[in-house]
């Protein structure tokens, strides 16, 4: 299990987890969606030889070949957020290298030979760059990468080129989305190059008040230089976010009280709770557990309700297959045992 | 609201057109609006087609086009028009092999097309130092166009150890 739903690190009453993704190929070989059978299983050798030259990486990293699991665990793993839904796509050639506490997932065979991901609590972007890095720098041991000097690192998508890195922060933002500020905010995000998304990444709404910010671009600046601006750019969101809970609960304290008291009765009572409606009550619970309005709740059960609760992660606990309003009884069952 | 057409399912689609000053107001849903004349209901958004119709702006003739087109990469074969459909290319090489259309691409795309982030250790150590004081310098230019001139001295300093160091 991931170790960020502790709610842990800096910044964890608004930053959930910090993400660093890294996109690598290996110099001279066809890309991931040009590659036979053949090809792709030396590929997934040649990385797990640069693992296992590294004792390290050797003693901490598992791998898991997606072809030998069912698909049910395949959809938990990306319900974990520790793969990709594009690598479950490819499952009949890709792979996972896993490390033992979950911060970090190196893919092989997404859409590029290697997509490595460092997920860590809070808002630490620097420390995942500086842990990808260091890993990067292992694997480039023993890989030689498609680089360029002026197009930096090659990768499948042009989208991906120079850095192939994807930094982004996964926030919840309950003050600026009840008072109508969210759509302007995420405007200005866009005009300074960064991408906004609901929490399931690409080409999904945003559920629950939870969002993910990235840079869009990857060429053209350093590493350092994207992260400065991202965590920057957080910061100040933190910052707006915080005002606007303070002056929710200073203006209209008994009405926010009701609110979030309300969906925690919801949670708790209800009987039938579908997975849309578990994100919008839990983003209520979590911004009353964050101003004291709610006590005896930690941050860790309504992480784990939110990542148990989802559909896959349901059926492989209930350990059969579930129909839609099953699923929502169950899940109703499972938040009642946490929080009750 | 209801659709106005089928009356059953929500109207998710809107339209108000103002004709002489009369004002006339639309509401369908998704079903009945893909077969409303004039409604056009976006598709999925996809990263690929964009790509591909970003490569057909710009002011390159059709038949340039065309000619470029029958380029292949020497190194997978991958043809240009592949990767215009997918917009995915084939292998590494690829990027040398289509150099002369993806550079336009990537500057469209990212707006940039110089890379001046990490390098691979094994490309060498005097790569990096070049790149470390090509970054250097344009922050000197940013440095002295705000009139941080502490800034610029310190870095100015840096640039001159590094390149004395590489010599």
């Amino acid at each position: 299990m991931t170790d960020w739903i502790n709610g842990d690190g800096p910044d964890n009453d608004i930053v959930l987890s910090s993400r660093i993704r890294l996109a690598r190929n290996i110099k001279g070989m066809p890309f991931t969606d040009q590659l036979d059978g053949q090809g792709a299983a030396r590929v997934i050798d040649m990385i797990k030889e640069a693992i296992q030259h590294n004792p390290v990486l050797a003693r901490d990293f598992n791998l898991t070949v997606l072809k030998d699991i069912s698909p049910l665990d395949a959809r938990v793993l990306v319900e974990d957020h520790l793969i990709s839904p594009a690598l479950v796509e490819r499952r009949k050639s890709s792979a996972v290298f896993i490390r033992k506490d979950c911060r970090v997932s190196i893919m092989v065979n997404e859409e590029d030979h290697i997509r490595m991901q460092v997920l860590l609590p809070g808002l630490q972007l620097e420390e995942g760059w500086d842990l990808a890095s260091k890993i990067d720098d292992v694997l480039e041991e023993s890989i030689n990468y498609a680089f360029n000097e002026n197009m930096g690192y090659l990768t499948a998508c042009p989208t991906n080129t120079g850095t192939g890195m994807r930094a982004s922060v996964m926030v919840h933002l309950p003050a600026l989305v009840l008072t109508n500020q969210f759509n302007r905010v995420s405007q200005a995000l866009n005009q300074l190059g960064l991408a906004v998304r609901g929490i399931y990444g690409e080409g999904t709404e945003v559920v629950g008040n939870m969002v993910q910010i990235s840079n869009q671009l990857t060429l053209g600046k350093s590493e350092e230089h994207i992260i400065e601006s991202l965590k920057g750019m957080t910061k100040e969101i933190i910052n707006k976010e915080k005002q606007t809970r303070d002056a929710l609960v200073s203006g209209n304290r008994t009405v926010l009280e009701d609110k979030v008291c309300r969906s925690y009765g919801l949670l708790t009572k209800a009987r039938i709770i579908s997975s849309r409606e578990l994100m919008e009550l839990l983003s209520d619970v979590r911004l009353g557990m964050d101003l004291g309005l709610l006590t005896g709740i930690n941050r860790r059960d309504i992480n784990e309700i939110m990542l148990e609760s989802q559909p896959a992660s349901l059926q492989k606990k209930a350990g059969k297959q579930l129909s839609d309003t099953e699923r929502d009884v169950f899940r109703s069952e499972l938040i009642r045992k946490k929080l009750g | 609201m209801f659709c106005d057409r089928c009356g059953k399912n929500p109207a998710v689609v809107h339209r108000i057109t103002t004709i002489n000053g009369k004002k006339k107001e639309l509401h369908l849903c998704k079903e009945c609006a893909m077969q409303e004349k004039g409604m056009i209901i976006d598709n999925p958004f996809s990263i690929n087609a964009l790509l591909s119709s970003l490569l057909d702006m710009g002011g390159e003739t059709p038949i340039k086009i065309e000619k470029l087109d029958t380029v292949k990469c020497s190194q997978c074969g991958m043809g240009f028009t592949e990767f215009k459909k997918t917009g995915k290319l084939g292998c590494d090489e690829c990027y040398a092999s289509f150099r002369d259309r993806l550079l336009p691409l990537l500057k469209r795309v990212q707006g940039n097309t110089r890379h001046s982030g990490k390098i691979p250790k094994r490309i060498g150590g005097s790569l990096r130092i070049k790149k470390e004081i090509e970054n250097l310098q344009e922050e000197l230019e940013r440095a002295v166009k705000a009139e941080e001139y502490e800034r610029a001295v310190e870095l100015r300093d840096r640039i001159k150890s590094l390149k004395e160091g590489s010599k």
